[in-house]
């Protein structure tokens, strides 16, 4: 009988490797540590993170989206994962790179895993390294650089560890913007140029209470959304029509082609929902009429709206994530939105169907 | 016969239709009709002639109609043939009597197609990490 009779060549080799790596990158944060740190406590969907911060620089890239779910005080209770995070330059504690050849290769990063997926490490295409050790409720996120970094990475911080660490739970970070009234809330799906972060936003304006616009938590199970972000993200030739964010829009994310972003918790405090029982989704389509209506749609065409996006962007996905998906959209009634020009009118439009829908996703 | 081309694509069945997704690709693909049937009893591994017999009321050409879809779906890279010498599914039978009228068509979807086409480990500046060939931190390796 020999090793591979149990399936432990190359796998327990790889295992070790990763593991030996994360061992290394935590002394490398202790290090970079030492020249200052910062502890914040957050809540990520039902779970509670703790986010370590070594150096002054990573705070401004990765804890804006979070503030609306800092937890108050201070916080003793065991995090559910502890999440470290630094720059090399700027604490001149580098990470080697790594020893194993790299694999799956999909959209926007190469990664690996070990066999029984309990350490993971990916790379994405901005350099941001990130590595997760279950057993220990660790996570390692690591960059050389910050300004290699993408604006997506301040609206969107720790997307790749979310998407990791939620993969063999119900929840699943999805492309989608939620709203809601009262507790309940329905989920806006659509690819860009849909309307989506519009009728978001107009529902910001109008006094909805705001989840998300662009990225989501959903337990797929109870249908319950829960608001990961606080930033919402613009087209610049789309202020025009939301002068009153204008002043709001993060300076060093207005780049050409790319929306800028802005933060909802301190434009308008209090205005998140932590969370919002589903009812439906809804699929924004922008007809360039003045008034808005909303009518059934396929769960189909809603399965096609919300998947290819979310399982894209997440650059690793499995058929077990695409069933998440799936599942939801079997739980919620679909409908389009026939977003029109009027935006207090799309808002009413949505808010008498709310109103209408306030029931349980059945 | 065939099975899907796991784990780069996946797929389900929704009220009859089926979404499939080439993650390696970036297509994806919806089926509607006769296509999903077919697509799904490839899936569950019957074969051509078992898929044809089943459609020879619906198709008067009915096996060039179910090769030509089939080579089709491996053309796209969502299918791939296995061994003949393999399970063969031979109990398979439309879950309906009866079924779909229409031809088998395939609709694409090429929009995220360019999501795929960036490099993981190439596109960082040359100040980033990860460059093997300019490593300036090797001492601590």
């Amino acid at each position: 009988m020999t090793a591979d009779t149990f399936g432990l060549i190359g796998t327990r080799t790889d295992a070790d490797r990763l593991r030996n790596y994360i061992d290394r990158a935590v002394e490398l944060f202790d290090v970079a540590a030492q020249q200052g740190s910062e502890r914040h406590d957050i809540r990520i969907g039902t779970q509670h993170w703790r986010l370590h911060l070594a150096g002054q620089q990573p705070g401004t890239i990765f804890l804006p989206a979070f503030s609306h779910v800092e937890l108050p005080g201070e916080v003793h209770s065991q995090p559910d994962l502890t999440v470290c995070i630094w720059e090399g330059i700027g604490t001149n504690c580098p990470l080697p790179f790594p020893d194993w050849d790299w694999e799956n290769r999909r959209a926007h990063s190469v990664h690996q895993s070990s066999s029984d997926h309990a350490l993971y490490a990916d790379i994405h295409f901005n350099g941001l390294l990130t590595l997760v050790d279950r057993t220990r409720r660790l996570a390692i996120v690591w960059t050389q650089d910050l300004r290699t970094l993408h604006p997506y990475d301040i609206s969107a911080p720790l997307a790749t560890l979310i998407d990791q660490w939620f993969a063999p739970t119900p929840f699943m970070r999805i492309h989608s913007g939620a709203v809601g009234l009262n507790g309940t809330g329905i989920l806006l799906t659509g690819k860009s140029g849909s309307g989506k972060s519009t009728a978001t936003l107009a529902s910001l304006r109008y006094g909805l209470d705001y989840v998300g616009d662009d990225y989501v938590l959903v337990d797929t199970e109870t249908a319950v959304v829960y608001s990961l972000y606080s930033s919402a993200k613009i087209a610049l030739e789309n202020v025009r029509r939301f002068p009153e964010l204008g002043a709001f829009i993060r300076e060093d994310t207005r780049v050409p082609d790319e929306k800028a972003i802005l933060f909802v918790e301190p434009m308008m405090p209090g205005q998140t929902a932590a969370s919002l029982q589903l009812s439906a989704m809804v699929v924004p389509r922008v007809t360039g009429q003045t008034s808005s209506f909303i009518s059934e749609m396929t769960s189909m065409n809603a399965l096609l709206a919300l998947a290819p996006s979310t399982l894209f962007q997440s650059g690793n996905f499995t058929q077990a994530d695409f069933l998440k998906l799936s599942r939801l959209v079997r739980k919620l009634p679909a409908f389009q939105l026939h977003a029109g020009t009027d935006l207090a009118a799309l808002v009413e439009c949505l808010r008498q169907f709310l109103d209408a829908n306030m029931i349980a996703a059945r | 016969m065939y099975q899907i081309n796991a784990p780069g694509v996946v797929s389900d069945t929704l009220d009859g239709e089926a979404i499939i997704i080439n993650l390696e690709t970036g297509m994806y693909y919806s089926l509607e009709g006769s296509a999903a049937v077919i697509w799904k009893a490839l899936c569950e591994g019957a074969s051509e002639g078992d898929i044809a017999l089943a459609f020879q009321d619906s198709f008067d050409q009915a096996t060039e109609i179910i090769s030509t879809f089939t080579q089709e779906l491996v053309r796209e890279q969502l299918l791939v043939p296995i061994s003949s010498d393999g399970p063969t599914n031979h109990s398979w039978k439309p879950s309906h009597p009866s079924l779909p009228a229409g031809f088998p068509v395939i609709n694409r979807f090429a929009d995220m197609h360019d999501l795929l086409l960036l490099d993981p480990i190439h596109m960082v500046g040359a100040e980033g990490w990860p460059h093997r060939a300019e490593e300036p931190h090797t001492q601590h390796s």
